[in-house]
């Protein structure tokens, strides 16, 4: 996890019930950096995650999971 | 000239004059939003009073840089039959310095010899949000999809990054739009002027955290003129602010947030601009710092060598911001005075560099650094002849 920040404001009509919700640059192990959700506490720069394909095919959305912190569901 | 291996615009001898300059009453236009005011209205406002300022007539006009306005329709309200150039600049914050760029390299190449760049912005009244709406980067539309969205959104993940890196506080922010806004009470037409303290700051709410309302500029409505000649500048006996170099650098990908937060594309419009000047970052008397979001503030102090890398919060931190040290951002900048996207800073470095601040104004200023850290990086010297 390259850095995240916690979204305040609902920018888009759906998010309003979401927020504050956690956003992510994570930079895969193949190179690329990519935005994502990010489910866990510890939230650090550097945390290793991730990607969690069960929450990211039922969300329609990138969710990885901190390492080590991962929540049960 | 410059030395061969600048790429900065170098203009001493090209004598390229800022002939007038125009904004609008930024305070009265923030008391009431109106649907019916419209950017060409606020462009047109400003271009009337630089013209007033130049004391020249419109007929001397030959080229138009018309920004966030159409150039068609500003070159037929404003009158303008006499142009040989004529084109737009996106409405976007980066273009400041390229604006300033672009009107000299016409104004050198002979293209035209008096350019007038009009800058018009509605977006309180139409509500513009900056955010939720895509945008242009590549990935907007992906990272849209996860939620992200805004630029301060991206300016805030740089800044959660550059503080795990170097150090840097929160309260470096805070102090920064604090330098602001105690400007912005010297400033009648500032649409912010309450002074707050660091604990005012740490209670202002986040937006996109770690970044909070007070780091945020602000959105409002308001005009911008400036007036570029390359001839002789008659008229009023009062110190002329003159263009002494620009330079831009280029730092385009996929992302607003970079890896390494603009620095390596910002020391190279940095080197430029001094080697086309001739001068060191010493010899600023006073700086306007583009201020989209506050931590943008310490990347150009770093990038533009007023401090070394990654001490840009403790330098901030020891006070070496403000009048009684290097004044910077002495209308308000974008977080108090208003939100014209680097026009309103680009007209403040000419009134420092004229003497004409008023309360606000910086004794003895003869030369003002205008810096912008973005995808397009830029940098402005103006300087009193």
């Amino acid at each position: 996890m390259w850095s995240w920040i916690v979204m305040h404001r609902a920018y888009f009509p759906d998010a309003q019930a979401q927020l504050p919700y956690v956003i992510a640059f994570v930079e895969l192990a193949e190179g690329p950096m990519v935005m994502a959700r990010i489910t866990g506490a510890d939230l650090a720069c550097d945390a290793a995650v991730t990607f969690n394909p069960e929450q990211s095919a039922t969300a329609g959305i990138a969710v990885f999971d901190i390492e080590g912190g991962r929540p049960s569901d | 000239m410059s030395s061969t291996a600048a790429k900065g615009l170098a203009l001493g001898d090209a004598a390229i004059a800022v002939a007038g300059i125009g904004s609008t009453d930024y305070r009265r236009d923030y008391r009431v939003t109106d649907q019916r005011r419209n950017a060409e209205d606020l462009a047109t406002e400003a271009f009337a009073t630089a013209l007033d300022d130049a004391g020249i007539s419109r007929a001397t006009i030959d080229g138009l840089i018309a920004v966030r306005v159409n150039y068609e329709r500003m070159a037929d309200v404003l009158g303008l039959t006499n142009l040989r150039t004529a084109g737009s600049l996106e409405g976007s914050g980066r273009m400041a310095g390229v604006a300033i760029a672009e009107a000299a390299a016409v104004i050198m190449t002979g293209q035209a010899t008096t350019v007038a760049i009009v800058y018009g912005n509605d977006g309180r009244s139409k509500g513009e949000r900056y955010g939720g709406d895509g945008g242009p980067e590549t990935t907007a539309p992906y990272d849209a999809a996860q939620g992200m969205t805004s630029p301060g959104a991206y300016v805030g993940m740089m800044f959660r990054r550059y503080a795990h890196e170097f150090g840097a506080t929160s309260d470096a922010l805070g102090t920064v739009a604090m330098n602001s806004r105690l400007n912005a009470a010297k400033n009648p037409v500032a649409v912010l002027q309450e002074p707050f303290d660091l604990d005012g700051y740490r209670a202002s709410r986040f937006i996109a955290e770690p970044l909070r309302l007070l780091d945020y500029c602000l959105i409002n409505d308001g005009g911008v003129a400036l007036i570029l000649t390359g001839k002789p500048v008659a008229g009023p006996a009062r110190p002329t602010a003159y263009v002494r170099a620009t330079s831009v650098a280029i730092d385009i990908t996929n992302s607003y947030a970079k890896r390494d937060f603009y620095y390596a594309a910002t020391r190279e419009a940095s080197r430029d601009l001094y080697a086309a000047a001739e001068m060191r970052p010493d010899d600023l008397d006073c700086l306007q710092l583009y201020d989209n979001f506050t931590p943008t503030v310490l990347f150009a102090l770093e990038g533009f060598e007023l401090c070394g890398r990654g001490e840009a919060s403790g330098w901030v931190l020891e006070g070496n911001l403000g009048p009684d040290a290097l004044p910077a951002n002495t209308a308000g900048g974008h977080t108090s005075e208003s939100y014209m996207q680097g026009f309103g800073h680009l007209v403040e470095s000419v009134r420092q560099v004229r003497g004409e601040a008023g309360a606000r104004q910086v004794a003895g200023c003869r030369t003002v650094g205008f810096f912008c850290v973005s995808p397009i990086i830029s940098g402005v010297i103006f300087e009193r002849r």
